[in-house]
């Protein structure tokens, strides 16, 4: 199942001219850059927060996609548009985060399941002084940063790592990218209609699979199958079958 | 962890508000407000507003584990504290949650099991934790208040409010390894009268508070009683929670 072949090339194009204008800062994670994990999620109060990304007013997407060519990518690069978030302190930001994974073996029966196990990885990464605050189904994100944590030198190269390392946990992820957005809506501009047109992909198939609705004609999604064959592939199988797919 | 416990009407809604805002005055400390009655009214005392209860995350949650996310089953209570943290409501060093409803018939004993250690999780993160309770003895009996260390018993000069919190606090013993108990006396005329009441000795005896016009109308009006200036009531609550902390 290749989804987001279309979407790789626009974003590895835009990602490149921002690129050439030095408006990216790339690092490549190694192991053990070391950060103090959270027992569980942590909290961080308003009052403890250096900086907020993507909070509810300000906005932010969110979203991950996969390609079935893993060389696509450049293994553990952390790239991140914008300022760096200890230039961001007292600050409330719009905030983007993609996370793009180079796969394999995905077929009908387990991208669904792979799905969600890749999306649950968000709620894994339990760092000390970074606060997953809100998720929402729509491709937002609201995150919080201590103050303790900025002085004690917390970075996106740290956060993208954390990430970067849960990813590549699964044996099916073979390369992983993140990229994060801090410098406006400006620059994200580019990457909406690509981020809409990604969430409405996943929406399809959410709903292909969790309502075994199969009525196209009153489908919201039906113009996102006319565009995408595995979308239909995948509909035709799960038809076939007469159930979802494996949980 | 603080427990506020008692018969219905005694104020207990009134003494957890009054306490949260004692413990919040000092800017540094973290404090966590439970609303564990279901008449959810720590809330209005503390003029917030509760848009998202513990109850309906964990309705939530049972649908979501009856519709067969069996599989995902890891990943649904991976996220539960999450989901506590959406429900959180901030203001400065204080932070608010609301338990909701009673619990529908039924057996949830795994789901509620679940909430109660990550609800234990959230609160450790702050100095402070004040619970509102319930009226009466039944969620000191569900062990709703298991990780509570000081419990606070209110009651109203009333005879049958004190038998109340002598009940309370007898089946709190069993369930509840606090490290310290008290009665608080509210609404309180003035000195004569509660010289006038027999205090239980089983309980430890924290002082009493003025009836106090003011919280009242407060009260009546659905007004913060942060926003209040101080008054003998406060002073009164203030000290018998120096005596309980001591």
């Amino acid at each position: 199942m290749d989804f987001f072949g279309r979407h790789f090339d626009d974003i590895l194009f835009h990602l490149q001219k921002m690129r050439e204008k030095g408006k990216i800062s790339d690092t490549i994670h190694r192991r053990g850059l070391g950060w103090p994990l959270a027992d569980k999620g942590d909290l961080v109060m308003g009052v403890d927060t250096a900086v907020e990304l993507g909070h509810p007013k300000e906005g932010s997407t969110a979203f991950l996609i996969w390609t079935r060519e893993p060389m696509r990518l450049r293994n553990k690069r952390i790239s991140v548009l914008g300022p760096d978030l200890h230039k961001l302190v007292g600050k409330r930001i719009p905030f983007g985060k993609i996370i793009l994974l180079g796969v394999d073996g995905f077929n009908e029966n387990n991208s669904y399941k792979r799905y969600r196990q890749l999306e649950n990885v968000r709620y894994d990464i339990r760092l000390k002084g970074y606060m997953m605050r809100g998720v929402s189904q729509y491709g937002r994100e609201w995150s919080r940063v201590s103050r303790s944590a900025i002085d004690d030198g917390f970075s996106f190269p740290i956060l993208g790592g954390a990430l970067v390392d849960r990813y590549l946990e699964f044996k099916f992820v073979k390369t992983v990218e993140v990229v994060f957005f801090t410098s406006g809506r400006r620059d994200m501009k580019p990457f909406l209609p690509i981020a809409e047109n990604a969430l409405k992909i996943i929406g399809a198939m959410n709903k292909m699979i969790e309502e075994v609705s199969y009525d196209c004609d009153t489908c919201e999604y039906s113009d996102i199958c006319g565009e995408v064959e595995d979308l239909r592939a995948l509909r035709r199988s799960l038809q076939k079958r007469g159930k979802t797919t494996d949980a | 962890m603080i427990a506020v416990c008692g018969k219905g009407g005694v104020g207990k809604t009134s003494i957890s508000a009054a306490m949260v805002r004692i413990l919040t005055r000092d800017r540094k400390k973290r404090v966590l407000a439970i609303d564990a009655d279901p008449a959810v009214g720590l809330a209005s005392a503390l003029g917030v507003s509760a848009e998202k209860t513990v109850d309906d995350i964990r309705n939530s949650l049972i649908q979501r584990l009856a519709q067969g996310e069996a599989g995902d089953r890891q990943a649904v209570v991976s996220r539960l504290d999450y989901e506590l943290f959406e429900a959180l409501i901030e203001h400065e060093n204080l932070a608010f949650l609301a338990i909701g409803r009673p619990e529908k018939e039924g057996c949830y004993c795994q789901v509620n099991h679940i909430l109660k250690d990550i609800i234990a999780s959230v609160a450790g993160h702050f100095d402070y934790v004040v619970i509102d309770g319930e009226a009466g003895i039944e969620q000191v009996n569900r062990r709703v208040m298991e990780k509570v260390s000081h419990l606070v018993l209110v009651a109203d000069p009333s005879a049958k409010a004190l038998r109340i919190v002598q009940t309370i606090q007898q089946v709190a013993q069993q369930v509840v390894n606090y490290r310290k108990s008290g009665l608080i006396v509210n609404r309180c005329q003035n000195s004569r009268e509660i010289e006038g009441i027999a205090i239980p000795q089983t309980l430890q005896y924290l002082g009493w508070v003025p009836e106090d016009d003011v919280i009242r109308i407060c009260d009546i009006e659905g007004r913060s009683i942060l926003d209040l200036p101080e008054s003998a009531a406060l002073v009164a609550v203030e000290n018998c929670l120096l005596t309980l902390m001591d």
